[in-house]
Formats: C-alpha cells, structure tokens, sequence
C-alpha cells in the first residue's frame, strides 16, 4: 500500500484593513481548496509589534513543514515591515499583493518547487493598461 | 530646517509618507526613535517603503546633529512618540510644523481613542500638552493632507485626559 502525504507551504495574505480578508472571498472563485491559507488584517487599534505577534502565531499554524508564502499589500507598510522580522529561507514574502499573484501563488504550490521568479513574471505581465493592449486611444 | 514633525507610531507607511512628503516639500525624510534606530531590520525596511526619496533612521541626538550639520536641506522628521517630539523642542530643536498623525494604543495601557487614529493615556496628554506649550498653545491632528485638520488639544479634553 502506498501512502501519499501531499505536503504544502502554507499561504498567508497580510494587508492594511480588510484587503487580505476580500482576497480570501475573491480567490475561492477561483480555487475550491483554500487548505493552509489564512489572513491578517492591520486595523487601525493595532501596533506593529501587535501585528507581528499576531503573524508569528499565524505562521506556526500555516507551517505544516515547507514553509509559508507571505503576501504583503504593499512595499514599506506596516505590515510588510513588520513581515521583514521574519522572512527566512522558507518563508518568503512577496509584496504588492493582487489577485493574480495569488492565483500564480496558488496553482504553484501544488508542485514540489514554487519558482518565486515565475509568479513575480506571472504578477508583473497582469499589470497592464488594457487600451493599449486593444489599441484604443488612453 | 526642519519644516514638520510628525509623530506616528507607524512611522513610513505605504504612500502616506510620500503624499506627506510632497505636501510637505521636503528633501529628506528622517525617522527620529532611540529604539528604531538601534533596529537593523526597520533601518532597512523603512526606507522602502519610500523609494526615491532620502530616507533616514536616526536616534534623537543624532538627528539633532544631522540638523546642525545640515542646516540648509529641508526635513520631514517623523518622531514614533509624543515624547520622542518633546525631547526634541527641549533640546532646542526649531520646526514649523508638529502634527498628530497615527498613535496606535499600545497593549497593556490604559488608554481612550481620542479620535478613530490617536490612542493616548493620561501620561500622553501631559507629554501632549507639554508639545503644545512650545507651539504657542497650539497641536494640529491630521493624519492625511487630504483630511481636515484637528485641534488636539480639544479632543484629548473631550476624551476627559
């Protein structure tokens, strides 16, 4: 009998405000499975050692062994600095969060290697302007 | 110069800091805490979340000298603390402008919401209220250029601190 233990890094989105709860609503119509993915919101009560304290509990349960992929709303807030104490190898956190990140970071996981230069590639070729993609004028 | 002091505890977040900074006009950003400054992570974190401008972390002395050094350029300075403002104008420091921006309530203290941004304790008012002396009585509460402006003083009266 072969027994198959599918491990999995865990996901954790962090944002100012209610961003990272939305993303949770957005993506699961996208993907039925939201297994070891989670959220955080900054509020407005919160300070930053809060907030980190609040990550570093969230990221124990999110860990099953390979890790956790944070996703920061953006680059140099609070909660991506306060994400800065503790990104190391294997938990890796990526910023300027959209849906198409997640949706890269998602469909990736589900291999053995997630290739964090492909879905920054992936994230990046979503932000467009679409009239310059149908030729009309901006 | 320095032409405002800003005291949130969130110090640089996101675009705050650069609509703050082109309101302001100023050349250089400076995060003034003891603490923040003894911190490799937040001094290298701090000044992302402000690319392109001159982002520095300093300790309050250091700032002090930075401002003698360099007397011409002019400064954004956002102190964490009430009290890291206050040790600045005791120090002799001269600004244009001090501004209650966010103040996150910190655990464990007994603190009132004077508004949906600005959590003081009594002990923070006096520190306020210190501020406000050196300001000719007055403490402006604003947290964004595009948010009417408050007085303070009247909301930590309201708040009964």
């Amino acid at each position: 009998m072969v027994l198959w233990y599918r491990s999995m890094k865990g996901i954790l989105l962090i944002s100012h405000g209610e961003m990272a709860k939305g993303m949770i609503d957005s993506i699961s119509l996208f993907f039925g499975d939201l297994e070891q993915l989670d959220y955080l919101c900054l509020k407005k009560e919160n300070n930053p050692e809060q907030f980190k304290e609040q990550m570093i509990e969230k990221i124990s349960n999110l860990d099953s062994g390979d890790g956790v992929i944070i996703l920061a709303d953006i680059l140099g807030g609070t909660p991506c600095n306060q994400s800065a104490y503790l990104a190391k190898e294997n938990i890796t956190v990526l910023t300027g969060m959209n849906l198409g990140m997640l949706i890269s970071v998602m469909s990736s996981r589900q291999g053995k290697v997630i290739d964090i230069d492909m879905i920054l590639d992936d994230t990046k070729v979503g932000i467009n302007c679409l009239n310059d993609l149908l030729g009309v004028r901006r | 110069m320095i032409k405002h002091i800003r005291i949130d505890n969130r110090l640089i977040h996101g675009q705050v800091a650069a609509a703050w900074k082109n309101n302001i006009g100023a050349e250089a950003i400076i995060v003034c805490n003891d603490d923040v400054a003894k911190d490799p992570i937040q001094k290298m974190v701090l000044p992302m979340a402000a690319q392109g401008s001159k982002v520095l972390v300093y300790s309050i002395d250091e700032l002090i000298e930075y401002d003698q050094k360099n007397p011409n350029e002019t400064k954004f300075v956002i102190c964490k603390f009430a009290s890291d403002c206050l040790q600045l104008l005791e120090k002799g420091i001269e600004v244009e402008e001090v501004n209650i921006g966010n103040q996150a309530p910190v655990l464990n203290t007994d603190y009132v919401m004077v508004n949906g941004f600005v959590a003081a304790t009594k002990e923070d008012a006096i520190t306020y209220r210190k501020i406000a002396e050196y300001r000719g009585g007055k403490l402006p509460c604003q947290v964004v250029p595009t948010r009417p402006v408050e007085d303070f003083l009247d909301l930590l009266e309201k708040a009964g601190l």
